[in-house]
């Protein structure tokens, strides 16, 4: 069943019998490798794990089909298929895991708020900020309230303070993923420049929390 | 979110840490802010010459800069290129 790349390719092109083969080899492949790399995110004991492995290795079969033509030979062959492979599992994942955290919110009434950001932050809290950290924490409201437009500032918070998964947000706005992470860029970008404008560049003022 | 933390700075509160720890975790991603960024679609394309660049020890902070950043930036691509290595890591052990 081992291929090398030109291989994969060969067989993948050819239709058919050949064709057919080489993509149950694929799946077969997909069906071994997910539950490995995805074990952070999805635990063998899920009630929805064989299908969620299934459907994932599914979709990326007919996703690699689709956009063969785009593979430029950089990597190997099944390296880019697991590009495709884990960018599908995990957008599943976190949609499935925001549904339930927000299901969950509505009938608790709690913040479905869970991820490792906020969690990290809320760890490492310090209770005393000096005058001149809170200083420097007003600069970087004052630029986001002068400079971002609502929109800029809801997406901002969403993503970056509250660690929504931008392809949640994404699937919820009607957006694409790359559209917000650009509004986010710009976003950050427009903060950046004013607080260089104003004589305080970022680097100066995150130094006041790291010393 | 960002409404409790500007009424937190406009009512002159006691600071809230973790209000304050997002904020310092924003002050961060500024610092590593550029002018240009390449896209999650752009990263997604490059990732799988990025992670083999990895795993045979390259430097890729320096061979795939753009790529690199876009990493420290955006937790959903990071997520799926630490899958991605699993995953490679994986197949090295089952066919090799």
């Amino acid at each position: 069943m081992q291929r090398d790349t030109s291989s994969w390719l060969e067989d993948l092109y050819a239709e058919g019998a050949q064709q057919a083969k080489a993509l149950d080899d694929l799946r077969e492949v997909l069906m071994r490798i997910l539950p490995k790399a995805l074990t952070r995110w999805l635990e063998p004991s899920d009630p929805h794990f064989d299908a969620l492995i299934e459907d994932i290795a599914q979709e990326t079969l007919l996703r690699v089909l689709e956009r063969l033509d785009t593979f430029k030979g950089n990597s190997k062959f099944t390296t880019w298929v697991y590009t495709i492979a884990v960018r599908i599992g995990l957008s599943k994942l976190r949609l499935k895991k925001w549904q339930e955290a927000s299901l969950e919110s509505l009938e608790s009434g709690t913040n479905p708020d869970d991820s490792p950001m906020m969690r990290f932050a809320a760890q490492s809290s310090n209770p005393e900020a000096s005058i001149e950290q809170a200083n420097a924490l007003s600069l970087v409201m004052t630029a986001i309230e002068q400079e971002l437009t609502p929109y800029q500032r809801d997406v901002l918070s969403a993503v970056v303070l509250e660690g929504t998964p931008i392809d949640v947000l994404a699937q919820r706005l009607g957006k694409d993923r790359n559209t917000l992470y650009k509004v986010i860029h710009d976003a950050r970008f427009k903060i950046k420049q004013s607080l260089e404008r104003s004589g305080h560049p970022p680097q100066e003022l995150l130094s006041l929390f790291n010393r | 979110m960002l409404r409790k933390i500007i009424n937190w700075f406009s009512k002159k509160q006691q600071p809230d840490p973790l209000q304050e720890k997002k904020l310092v975790m924003l002050l961060d991603m500024l610092v590593k802010t550029e002018a240009y960024e390449i896209s999650c679609n752009d990263v997604g394309d490059a990732l799988a010459e990025f992670a083999e660049l990895h795993q045979r020890g390259q430097d890729v902070k320096h061979l795939m800069p753009l790529v690199h950043q876009h990493l420290e930036m955006c937790p959903n691509c990071r997520e799926e290129y630490e899958a991605l290595m699993a995953a490679i890591e994986a197949e090295a052990e089952l066919y090799s």
